[in-house]
């Protein structure tokens, strides 16, 4: 009886074909200490913590004042408003205007919960931490700042468009792309590619998980099979964003479907938000003008 | 008149030289439950693919209410919109139809898109939540979810844009006795209704317990 229960279970749904005898055996293996995992602990840190890029919106209720004073701006402003902070910050010559966005960035942060701070800082300090290694040659040339000039603006810059994305949600980023008056398929396109970052990072967690589930005992190409990893994390990706664009469009996505959008009337938080956005533009030129 | 008519389609996916579909005729009737089954990689996800305009015919046409639906007929806006808004299509891979923050906005997605009332809106989302037993996840990431609660959100997602005709790739997959059986009531008063459902499936119990006429597509 036992045997024969045994053997049904060893044969496949079909009931004709047996399982081939090295996996219907039992497990003996015991794998020798790997002493190569550093590669893979990486690889899966480094999309661990791309994954982690993936903006989730709050409900209104759980949201901090900022962002529910910020949320009644239109996102299309928004958008305006944070290019513009962008573009100044990058075009600074000096770090006076940086200092200050920075100390803007950090109290608007500090009014978040801890997860979602770090899901401001977390990007924009590994995106710092490139560009200060990318500008370490720069120092041999003379320009003895520009690693730390490059990474504090670097800092800055993701850190605001990280808050933005992570405020607006992609409902919003898409909102916020056709308020610009963008036709919806490039708004599809642009918006799919600034959350293809995202997925990027979860497609290769899940790849990179598989990997190392699969990587038993001492594997000596590390390196190749983190490469294989990454090939397949676009092509995922390109194929995830296909499918996503037309479950967009089965859903009624980029038709116009009320006639003309609603006419833009302006409302006291934008007005607020335009004097805001004022002030620090002439902060900005002030301070580049105050250092010539 | 046949809601759904396939006459002698062809279609190869560009990246292949194979035929995806090979001469494939069948009708849908209106208020019909249909099923197309066959084997793996017989064509069924690739049928509703053309039904929907997502792909187009090399030869052979399809027609939709007797309207032929074709690259330069989905360039008439008023048309898509009318085929956006008739027919519904919950992929294979519910991953892919997932996009928003929670799943309240995913499941509103459709209905805000064509601009309804608000209160059209919450009266869609909410009904479509309970339907399909979404309530407790609202305000959760739809990347987050289940396989099985997926499925059921991105059916809830096409649901809401209220299809004449309702079309579901393997609807039964990964969902366990309770969510299936929500699956095949839903899928039955809907058919009551008077609407038409057509599945691509393997389950041929879910087949039975619709009533549904079988559609075979032949594999090779
Ligand atoms: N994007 C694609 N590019 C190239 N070939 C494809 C693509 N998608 C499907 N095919 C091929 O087209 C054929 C039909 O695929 P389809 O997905 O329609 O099958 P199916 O009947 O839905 O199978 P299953 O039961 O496994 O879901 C298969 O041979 C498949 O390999
Ligand atoms: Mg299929």
């Amino acid at each position: 009886m036992r045997a024969n229960q045994s053997e049904q279970e060893s044969c496949g749904s079909q009931g004709q074909e047996p399982l081939p005898e090295w996996l219907s055996r039992g497990s003996s293996y015991e794998p020798s200490v790997d002493r190569d995992s550093f590669a893979r602990r990486n690889v899966l840190a480094l999309t661990r913590a791309l994954a982690k890029l993936r903006s989730e919106v709050d409900p209104v209720g759980q949201r901090p004042w900022v962002d529910r004073a910020l949320g009644v701006v239109t996102p299309a402003l928004r958008l305006i408003g944070t290019l513009a902070l962008v573009a100044c910050v990058s075009m600074a010559r000096n770090l006076a205007f940086a200092w200050l966005m920075l100390a803007v960035l950090l109290v608007l942060c500090a009014m978040r919960p801890a997860h979602r701070i770090a899901q401001i800082v977390g990007p924009a300090a590994l995106a710092a931490l490139l560009a200060f290694v990318v500008n370490v040659p720069a120092i041999l040339l003379g320009q003895a700042s520009a690693p730390v000039r490059m990474a504090t603006k670097t800092f800055v810059t993701v850190g605001y468009v990280a808050s933005l994305a992570q405020a607006l949600g992609s409902d919003g980023m898409v909102a916020a792309l056709r308020g610009l008056g963008l036709s919806p398929h490039i708004a599809t396109v642009v918006d799919l590619a600034l959350r293809d970052i995202v997925l990027l990072g979860e497609a290769a967690t899940s790849l990179s998980e598989a990997l190392s589930l699969r990587s038993v005992g001492t594997n000596k190409d590390k390196t190749s099979s983190a490469a294989g990893v990454m090939g397949v994390v676009f092509v995922r990706a390109q194929r995830l964003a296909t499918a996503r664009a037309e479950a967009m469009e089965l859903r009624g996505y980029g038709l116009d479907w009320t006639g003309g959008r609603t006419r833009y009337r302006l409302r006291m938080a934008d007005a607020a938000y335009v004097l805001a956005l004022a002030a620090v533009v002439a902060s900005f030129a002030y301070l580049e003008g105050a250092m010539v | 008149m046949s809601l759904v008519e396939f006459s002698n389609v062809c279609f190869a996916y560009p990246s292949s030289q194979r035929l995806a579909l090979d001469g494939v005729s069948f009708t849908v009737d209106e208020g019909e439950a249909c099923a197309l089954v066959g084997p793996n990689g017989c064509g069924k996800s690739t049928s509703l693919r053309l039904l929907v305009g997502l792909d187009h015919p090399s030869l052979g046409e399809v027609r939709f209410a007797g309207e032929l639906v074709d690259a330069s007929a989905l360039r008439d806006a008023r048309f898509t919109k009318r085929l956006r808004q008739r027919v519904g299509l919950v992929f294979q891979d519910p991953d892919a139809q997932l996009f928003c923050p929670t799943v309240a906005e995913e499941v509103s997605f459709g209905p805000r898109q064509m601009g309804l009332s608000t209160e059209e809106i919450e009266r869609r989302t909410d009904d479509c939540l309970r339907m399909f037993d979404l309530e407790r996840l609202r305000d959760r990431a739809p990347w987050r979810l289940s396989g099985g609660e997926k499925r059921r959100c991105a059916t809830a997602c096409v649901v809401s844009l209220a299809p004449d005709l309702l079309c579901l790739d393997e609807p039964t997959n990964g969902l366990d006795d309770a969510s299936r059986a929500g699956m095949v009531a839903f899928l039955r008063s809907f058919v009551a209704a008077g609407k038409t459902v057509l599945v691509a499936t393997h389950d041929l119990q879910l087949v039975s317990e619709l009533g549904a006429r079988t559609i075979s597509l032949a594999g090779r």
